[in-house]
């Protein structure tokens, strides 16, 4: 059992060319998918970022510095999902599912860390 | 932050239909009056990000209370954002505070069929613009789906069995010519009404037909071309100065004939005859409102061939069964029909009329009356009907050397299955 992030990377270009059927017909099948993630009991969170790209910080040459990302608009995360699965196939099986996949979407899928077994491990060797 | 359990109150499917079914031609026709009839694209653009920003937003934080609040009031903050960005626009800042000022209740009400008064008469305004003769029928059709009814234009082409890159010419010459000419973003006057009325229900007339017409392959976008022409048509019926008898008219024949939209079809996609359709899958609700507004169109003097039609439309969904189809009825409609609207589809019909109440040989002398008119010569429907003239005279030689010219005609693989069909059952 962990934790995965879902990190959802939008094409908006894709969405450009839908009318007002395509789009609601979307967003229902997205609907219903965080729903069904709910009736699993899956579902442990799920936040939007804004379409602002953000502020990198970093220390360079004895001073912090507060940068622009640079990140081209197409690349910038537009959100995520926190779902709880058995192992690494079941969150694979969750994820495939999401509609935005087949709007020209991408998803990083990443594990989050659980501390304490990281410690037992440690403890056994 | 948008509630998470409004799921549950409501279903998200009904929800975000109605809202953008319903919601999207009033927002587009409010947005379309702050820009001006010059800068429809600025409208539709803004329209499609607020839609956009839905799509992106609501899976994360649910489906917002008032969505319909939500979706304008973003569309507001990017008419200001448009506005700030181009200077071009600065002209339109008053319209666009008016836009972001107004103080109106935008929580969707009503039933889907029912006319929502708010931005009524922007919508009639978009379409009357969308619809003004100065455009071809065809771009006024391909403005009319884009701009006001949220059609993408891969939907538009896909429609008319044309291609995507032919409907956005053709979309984009339509805004050029409204912005050249200068049409202004109104109601017309009342010496003007009448011309532009029948412009905008004729395009209404071509959408509906071609949902209803059988040669689109796709179910859904058929569907939705027949509720757009109803949706756009019970908003001209609820304004004062449109809702005349023809309008009315119009309205019922829609009712009447879309309420046999889900029963229209067999198992493998093929058109049912109206007698061998299940008339239980038959919407009573729309043939109630089409009997609702063929009521009303009685009103005045006016008789138009769109009354005929609807009278025809209504003996058909008011008949419990087949044998009881009121054929009196319908071929008196028809004489008046043919006497104002010589289209041979419309004598051929009328020959079918013929059939039922006066019998194979009657209609048959109908039909070779008409047999040397140009457009009967490579319509399948013709000899297809003479067939069963024969058929039903006993004739099977004649029946089916018909059958055989009619196949020669069909153009389509459901045509030459639905003749295969009538064919078998000559003895």
């Amino acid at each position: 059992m962990a934790n995965y992030m879902q990190l959802v990377r939008d094409n908006l270009k894709e969405y450009s060319k839908y009318g007002k059927t395509e789009i609601a017909d979307h967003i229902e099948k997205m609907m219903a998918w965080s729903a069904n993630l709910r009736k699993a009991g899956v579902h442990r969170g799920a936040e939007k970022l804004t379409d602002d790209p953000g502020q990198i910080l970093r220390f360079k040459n004895g001073q912090i510095i507060v940068d622009g990302p640079f990140t081209e608009a197409k690349e910038l995360i537009g959100g995520f999902f926190l779902i709880e699965a058995k192992d690494d196939n079941h969150a694979a099986e969750i994820a495939r599912d999401c509609p935005s996949l087949r709007f020209g979407s991408e998803i990083e899928l990443r594990k989050v860390a659980d501390v304490c077994s990281e410690v037992v491990m440690l403890r056994g060797k | 932050m948008g509630t998470v359990h409004s799921l549950e109150k409501k279903s998200a499917r009904e929800l975000v239909e109605h809202l953008f079914r319903r919601d999207y031609g009033q927002m587009v026709a409010r947005l379309a009056r702050a820009f001006g009839s010059e800068h429809l694209d600025l409208a539709e653009n803004v329209m499609q990000e607020a839609m956009i920003k839905a799509l992106q937003v609501w899976p994360f934080e649910g489906i917002p209370d008032n969505p319909s609040g939500w979706l304008f009031q973003v569309a507001k903050n990017l008419s200001l954002d448009h506005i700030r960005r181009v200077k071009l626009f600065s002209e339109k800042e008053p319209q666009i505070a008016d836009l972001v000022l107004e103080n109106v209740d935008y929580t969707a009400q009503g039933i889907e069929m029912d006319f929502n008064p708010l931005f009524a008469d922007d919508q009639l305004k978009l379409a009357f613009t969308c619809c003004h003769p100065i455009l071809s029928k065809e771009a006024q059709i391909a403005l009319t789906l884009k701009t006001l009814c949220g059609f993408s234009v891969r939907e538009i082409a896909r429609a008319f069995l044309s291609k995507d890159e032919a409907i956005e010419q053709r979309i984009v010459r339509a805004k050029a010519k409204i912005r050249d000419e200068r049409i202004p973003y109104e109601i017309p006057t009342l010496t003007e009404m009448p011309k532009r009325l029948d412009s905008v229900l004729d395009v209404l007339y071509l959408l509906f037909n071609e949902g209803y017409s059988a040669t689109i392959g796709d179910d859904l976008i058929r569907t939705e071309l027949c509720d757009e022409a109803i949706r756009l048509n019970v908003q001209i019926a609820g304004f004062k100065s449109t809702n005349t008898p023809k309008a009315r008219a119009l309205l019922a024949l829609f009712y009447f004939q879309s309420s046999r939209l889900h029963a229209r079809l067999d198992r493998s996609g093929d058109l049912l005859l109206l007698e061998e359709q299940d008339r239980s899958l038959w919407d009573q609700e729309r043939i109630q409102y089409g009997m609702k507004y063929l009521h009303l169109s009685a009103e005045g003097d006016e008789l138009t061939d769109f009354h005929l039609q609807a009278s025809i439309a209504a003996c058909h969904a008011t008949a419990p069964d087949f044998e009881q189809t009121n054929w009196k009825q319908i071929l008196a409609d028809y004489d008046e029909l043919i006497l104002r609207n010589h289209s041979p589809v419309v004598a051929l019909n009328r020959a079918v009329a013929i059939l039922m109440l006066n019998g194979p040989k009657a209609a048959i002398t109908e039909l070779e009356k008409l047999a040397s008119l140009p457009p009967l010569k490579n319509y399948y429907l013709f000899p297809a009907t003479l067939a069963e003239c024969y058929r039903r005279l006993g004739d099977s030689s004649q029946a089916r050397v018909q059958y055989e010219k009619a196949t020669q005609l069909a153009g389509t693989e459901p045509e030459r299955r639905f003749l295969l069909k009538r064919m078998n059952l000559i003895r």
